[in-house]
């Protein structure tokens, strides 16, 4: 197991005196899912900037697992069993909350279920709930639409002025302007992806839709996987047959790593690919495999993590959740840096220019920063 | 049975000590990555990583023979004059080496998955040197008995010291990042002092003189 070199401590401070840059606007950065983002990472003996609780609902709720948090205009944004929350990245002081009840759907980094996170785009905050998809302001929390007739089953995801939800009915694309109904596709989906003008969904088959109509492109042969992630014309799947590398034009196989189960979707930077294998009679490895063109994979190192996933990368870092806590790795040779352990579950982190957002399964929400 | 001649094996004996030595060098030295939080599939020429997977076995190998050759010409050499419990505890001692370098390398050369390779090879090592150190002790204080103050105070003297350094390393006292260099000093000067013994005592009745005297 991974020894890092530093253990964020539990005292907080007063805030960020500089507002960290940077957007971390829906549970996988982008609308590709690649879990990366170009920033630099607080990356050496970071400390709680912040720290504050957000409300859980005390009644008899079946999903007590908060969203996945993300950052848009100095805004953290958040669900929980109470609602959905608005923080300040300054200094983690309430901005607005809305009594919404956010749908359910399976976990993106685990096993089990959570409430479904928010997502980000143009000044506003989408998020499915129990009574419909919901638009509303991000700098006050306003209602800005409200989509009453599809039930969301999974996060959303921005395509231009689009919307693909996945629903109970399928996937949708709604107008992200004014939540109206543009197509619908019964196809299974958790997390789509977005790039190119296509539309990807995991689950028993991989589907590729146009964006704009909805047509079909292409279905793969059946491979479960829980979302896919695209980079530069590839798809990339994690199922219990290995890491598979799909054309996202015609859907073809370009690669595949067959060394084992990879169920948890990887982490795609320009040179590199996160993934965590998951052998079942050991504890999980997280893979870090450099991107040889589009035609192969070389693994570069791996370490064991226990039971973890790999949820997003930065230049030069890339952080796994593990069930104690969040470890950041340098990229180039897996040396653990630092870990922050609230000591409860952790929600994968939003990773911001020298700050990380990071929320555990109680509420607990704080802003990380670097020297 | 083949031998070295005393200087070619004196001098192999002084090699084995730069490569006990050399084995020992602070990884942190080598550029990165270091061995550390993760398995580097192919590490970059010169690191310390590198070093770990490809010098260090090397030197480990090279220096368990340099030396095992050293002692054992030694043994030929002045066997002849030596009373019959060191000679017999001398042999002992030369097994339990030869024992030592075929556990070592074992081990050194199991690969991560190689559980069974990397046991064995480890129990075979901690027999060895639970017949090497009293040996060497014993073959160390029969030249002292004789007056061959030098070959008795280095076959005596590393495994005492080097159970002294245990000891004191076990008490809590951190030599990081020396600590490796510490522990193979003493075999290492026991190692130089063998080898210069049979460079300059070539034939075995200089040595057999000495010791008789």
């Amino acid at each position: 197991m991974p020894e890092p070199s530093h253990t964020v401590e539990t005292t907080t401070g007063s805030g960020f005196a500089t507002l960290p840059g940077g957007a971390w606007p829906s549970p996988r950065f982008d609308a590709a899912n690649t879990g990366y983002t170009p920033v630099e990472p607080p990356s050496s003996a970071p400390s709680i900037r912040w720290q504050t609780t957000v409300p859980t609902a005390t009644g008899d709720v079946s999903v007590r697992t908060p969203g996945t948090p993300i950052v848009a205009d100095e805004t953290v944004v958040l669900t929980t069993s109470a609602g959905v929350f608005a923080l300040s990245l300054r200094d983690g002081i309430e901005r607005w909350q809305r009594d919404l009840e956010p749908t359910i759907t399976e976990s993106t980094v685990d096993y089990g279920e959570e409430l479904v996170s928010p997502v980000a785009a143009d000044g506003k905050v989408f998020c499915p709930t129990v009574d419909g998809v919901v638009a509303l302001a991000l700098d006050d929390g306003g209602v800005v639409w409200r989509a009453d007739d599809v039930t969301g089953t999974g996060i959303p995801v921005p395509a231009d002025d689009g919307l693909a939800v996945p629903t109970t009915d399928g996937l949708t694309m709604l107008d992200a302007r004014d939540g109206s109904q543009r197509w619908l596709d019964a196809t299974d989906a958790r997390l789509p992806a977005v790039s190119d003008g296509t539309v990807v969904t995991g689950g028993e088959h991989t589907v590729a839709l146009d964006a704009a109509t909805g047509d079909r492109r292409w279905t793969a042969p059946a491979e479960r996987s829980a979302y896919p992630v695209v980079a530069d014309g590839t798809v990339y799947l994690g199922t219990g047959d290995g890491l598979i590398g799909r054309s996202l034009s015609d859907g073809s196989e370009r690669w595949r790593v067959d060394r084992g189960r990879f169920l948890i979707p990887p982490v795609v930077t320009p040179e590199s690919v996160y993934a965590v294998e998951r052998p079942g009679e050991a504890g999980d490895a997280t893979f870090a495999f450099d991107r040889i063109g589009a035609s192969s994979l070389e693994p570069r190192w791996c370490s064991a993590v226990g039971e973890a996933a790999v949820t997003g990368a930065a230049d030069d870092a890339l952080f796994a959740v593990q069930s104690g806590g969040v470890v950041e790795f340098t990229a180039d040779f897996g040396d653990a840096e630092w870990r922050y352990s609230p000591g409860q579950r952790v929600r994968p982190p939003a990773v911001l220019d020298g700050c990380v957002v990071s929320a555990t399964t109680d509420g607990t929400v704080a802003g990380i920063g670097g020297e | 049975m083949w031998r070295p001649s005393p200087r070619t094996a004196g001098t192999l004996s002084v090699v084995g000590a730069l490569c006990v030595l050399g084995a020992m060098i602070p990884l942190s030295v080598w550029s990165a990555p270091h061995p550390g939080d993760s398995y580097v599939f192919d590490p970059p020429m010169f690191s310390g990583v590198w070093a770990q997977r490809v010098v260090v076995p090397v030197l480990t190998f090279g220096a368990n023979g340099c030396v095992l050759a050293g002692l054992y010409t030694l043994y030929w050499r002045d066997r002849p004059a030596m009373p019959r419990w060191q000679r017999g505890i001398a042999g002992v001692t030369l097994f339990g080496t030869i024992a030592w370098l075929f556990g070592t390398s074992l081990v050194t050369s199991a690969g991560p998955n190689d559980l069974i390779g990397g046991v064995v090879g480890g129990l075979v090592a901690v027999l060895a040197l639970l017949v090497t150190v009293p040996g060497l002790t014993a073959w160390g204080a029969g030249y002292l008995r004789a007056g061959r103050i030098r070959l008795g105070a280095a076959l005596a003297g590393a495994p005492v010291l080097t159970g002294l350094y245990v000891g004191v390393s076990l008490s809590g006292v951190d030599f990081d990042p020396v600590s490796g260099l510490l522990l193979a000093a003493p075999t290492a000067v026991m190692a130089v002092l063998v080898g210069y013994d049979l460079w300059v005592e070539t034939t075995p009745s200089a040595a057999t003189r000495r010791t008789e005297s």
